[in-house]
C-alpha cells in the first residue's frame, strides 16, 4: 500500500514538472517570438548557458534585454506557484455537480 | 458524403457520454444534415462534454485548474516581460530587475551608435516615436488572450442554449 502511494506520490510530482518545464518552454518561445517583433536582442540565462536570439536585421536592434539564470528559477518558481495555488484552490472548492 | 463526416464529430465526445446520448445525438444530425453550424455546434458541445466530465471528477477538477493556472501564468509573464519593454523603450537608463540578493534581468540600450557607417542618432530618434506600437499591440492581444483564458471554463461551462 505504501509503495503504491508513493508510486502515485512520485508520478503526480514528475507530471506536474514536466506541465511546468513545457510551460517554460512555451514562454520562451514565446519571448523569443516578441523578441523578433519587437527587435530586441535577448538573452536567457539557463545555468551556465545561455541563449540568444539573433535575426537578420539591418539595423541593430535599439534594446539588450537579458534574463538571468536567476530570473529563469524565478519565472519556473512563479510558474509552479501558479498553478499549485489553482489546484488547492479547485480542490478544496470542488463540489460534485448536481 | 458530408453528413457521414458530420456525424463523426460525434466520436469527439467522452465515452461514458456517448455510450447514454451517442445514438440519439446520430438521429439528430440525420435530421438536422451536414450544415456547417452544425459541425461547429457539435465541435463546442464536445469541448462542453468535455469540461462536465473533468468537473465532475475531483481530481481530473484539480489537473485541469493546474494546466489552466499554468497558461494564466504563462501569459500574464508575456505581459510583464512586454509591459517592461514599452517602460524600457521610453527611457534612456539601464533598468536592471532584482528579487532580494538576486539579479533576475537587466535592459539596457545597445551601444552601437555605427552601423555600416551610418550615425543612427537621427534614425534611432525617428524609430523610437513609433517604436512603442508593436509592443503596445503585443499587449493588447496578450491581454485578450489572458481574459479568454480566464473566462474559457465557465464559457465552456454554461449550458447550451
Amino acid at each position: 500500500m505504501n509503495v503504491h502511494k508513493a508510486a502515485v506520490l512520485l508520478s503526480v510530482l514528475l507530471l506536474t514538472l514536466l506541465a511546468v518545464a513545457l510551460a517554460e518552454v512555451s514562454l520562451v518561445s514565446l519571448l523569443f517570438i516578441f523578441s523578433a517583433i519587437l527587435r530586441l536582442y535577448l538573452s536567457i540565462g539557463l545555468g551556465p548557458e545561455i541563449f540568444q536570439a539573433s535575426f537578420p536585421w539591418s539595423t541593430p536592434p535599439e534594446l539588450q534585454v537579458m534574463i538571468l539564470p536567476a530570473g529563469t528559477v524565478a519565472s519556473f518558481l512563479v510558474m509552479l506557484a501558479g498553478g499549485t495555488i489553482a489546484a488547492v484552490w479547485r480542490y478544496r472548492r470542488w463540489q460534485p455537480s448536481t | 458524403m458530408a453528413t457521414v463526416n458530420v456525424k463523426a464529430l460525434v466520436r469527439l465526445y467522452p465515452k461514458s457520454w456517448r455510450r447514454r446520448y451517442g445514438r440519439e445525438m446520430e438521429e439528430l444530425v440525420d435530421e438536422l444534415g451536414s450544415r456547417p453550424t452544425v459541425a461547429v455546434d457539435l465541435i463546442l458541445g464536445a469541448g462542453r462534454a468535455y469540461a462536465a466530465v473533468i468537473r465532475g471528477n475531483r481530481i481530473l477538477s484539480t489537473g485541469g485548474a493546474f494546466l489552466h493556472g499554468l497558461c494564466v501564468t504563462v501569459l500574464v509573464q508575456g505581459i510583464a516581460f512586454v509591459t517592461l519593454i514599452l517602460f524600457a523603450q521610453n527611457t534612456s537608463q539601464q533598468i536592471e530587475i532584482q528579487i532580494g540578493p538576486f539579479n533576475v534581468a537587466s535592459i539596457s540600450r545597445s551601444e552601437l551608435l555605427y552601423w555600416h557607417g551610418v550615425q543612427l542618432h537621427s534614425v534611432l530618434a525617428m524609430v523610437a516615436a513609433v517604436s512603442w506600437l508593436p509592443a503596445a499591440g503585443l499587449l493588447l492581444a496578450l491581454v485578450v488572450a489572458l481574459g479568454s483564458v480566464v473566462v474559457a471554463p465557465r464559457w465552456l461551462l454554461r449550458p447550451a442554449r
